[in-house]
């Protein structure tokens, strides 16, 4: 029986963030950016819909003078993105046999 | 990276993968250049600290060696200026942790080690001082060796693992069985007005000098290029 993949973390965007994000206490949106190799443009909606979902936060501060966007994952994300990985692990364990 | 939403499994997992081994190299490049200039600092601050007591022969230029972490924090943020802030993982806090416990422990030692042994030489007679006296290097080059040994863990590079065991064990035995006093000796004579410039200023750096750039500068320039 196949576990239903959550829609929010089935694209490549949200899931590259989110793989990011597990692995950091938090980090800066530039540095998302750079590793992931998305626009700023598109990369600023894929997190708004992380963040509408609970599964980030999304933090607004200064560096200096210059404004600077802080992103780190909430439990709820933490949550979601183990059922994730479960769910993908049922996938692939038919795939096998 | 585009917005598809029709992706396999195999895929995803590609992806969950490839982002946490990104971030993996980032900590260990932003580590290297840490590492890099910690290393580059220590060497500087060793031949200056060296020249001093070689010119001076006053060895209270050893406390200078306070300044270090101060140093190494300011040449950090300048190498580092411009570029995205690498964020702080589980592997780089335990980098800082590491080397912040060996910071601790090495100073402490060192000063209190340099302290009594300018009290005991005031106090006590020369051969009693001679046998009272702390050496303060050897301990410090074992700490050394056993953070570069644990970050060589942490990081996986055996690189490093290795450059801690010998470099700290190496300069442990050589400075318990003198072989830098000895070595003076036979270059300068006890006699000679240069002996305590050559046995306090000039070996000592050399030593320091060596495992720094052993233990940090060649593993940071390592992971920094990798």
């Amino acid at each position: 029986m196949f576990k239903p993949l959550d829609p929010l973390l089935h694209s490549e965007l949200r899931l590259a963030v989110v793989s990011l994000l597990i692995s950091t206490e938090e980090a800066e949106f530039p540095y998302i950016k750079e590793q992931t190799g998305a626009t700023a443009g598109n990369l600023s909606v894929q997190i708004d819909k992380l963040s509408a979902a609970g599964y980030i936060e999304v933090e607004k501060t200064f560096k200096g003078k210059k404004p600077c966007t802080l992103c780190h994952i909430t439990p709820v994300g933490l949550k979601a993105f183990e059922d994730y990985v479960k769910a993908l692990k049922s996938y692939l364990n038919v795939k096998k046999t | 990276m585009e917005e598809k939403n029709n992706m396999t499994a195999e895929r995803s997992l590609e992806i969950i993968t490839e982002q946490i081994e990104r971030s993996r190299q980032m900590v260990a490049k932003d580590t290297g250049l840490s590492l890099y200039v910690a290393g580059l600092c220590t060497m500087g601050m060793a031949i200056l600290i060296g020249i001093l007591i070689f010119f001076t022969t006053n060895t209270a230029w050893y406390l200078m060696y306070i300044l270090l972490p101060i140093t190494i924090f300011a040449a950090d943020r300048y190498a580092k200026r411009g570029k995205p802030k690498v964020p702080a993982s589980l592997v780089s806090s335990m980098v800082d942790k590491t080397w912040q416990a060996f910071g601790i422990f090495a100073l402490a030692y060192l000063v209190f080690g340099i302290l009594y042994n300018m009290l005991m030489s005031h106090f006590e007679q020369p051969e009693v001082y001679m046998r009272m006296m702390i050496q303060p290097l050897r301990v410090v080059l074992l700490l050394m060796g056993i953070t570069i040994t644990i970050n060589g863990y942490i990081l996986k590079s055996r690189w490093m693992v290795w450059c801690g065991i010998v470099g700290g064990i190496g300069g442990f035995v050589w400075e318990s069985f003198y072989v830098s006093e000895t070595l003076t000796v036979w270059l300068v004579p006890y006699t000679h007005a240069s002996y305590i410039g050559f046995a306090h200023g000039i070996i000592p750096a050399f030593i320091v000098t060596v495992l720094a750039f052993i233990g940090l500068t060649l593993p940071g320039l390592k992971l920094k290029n990798s």
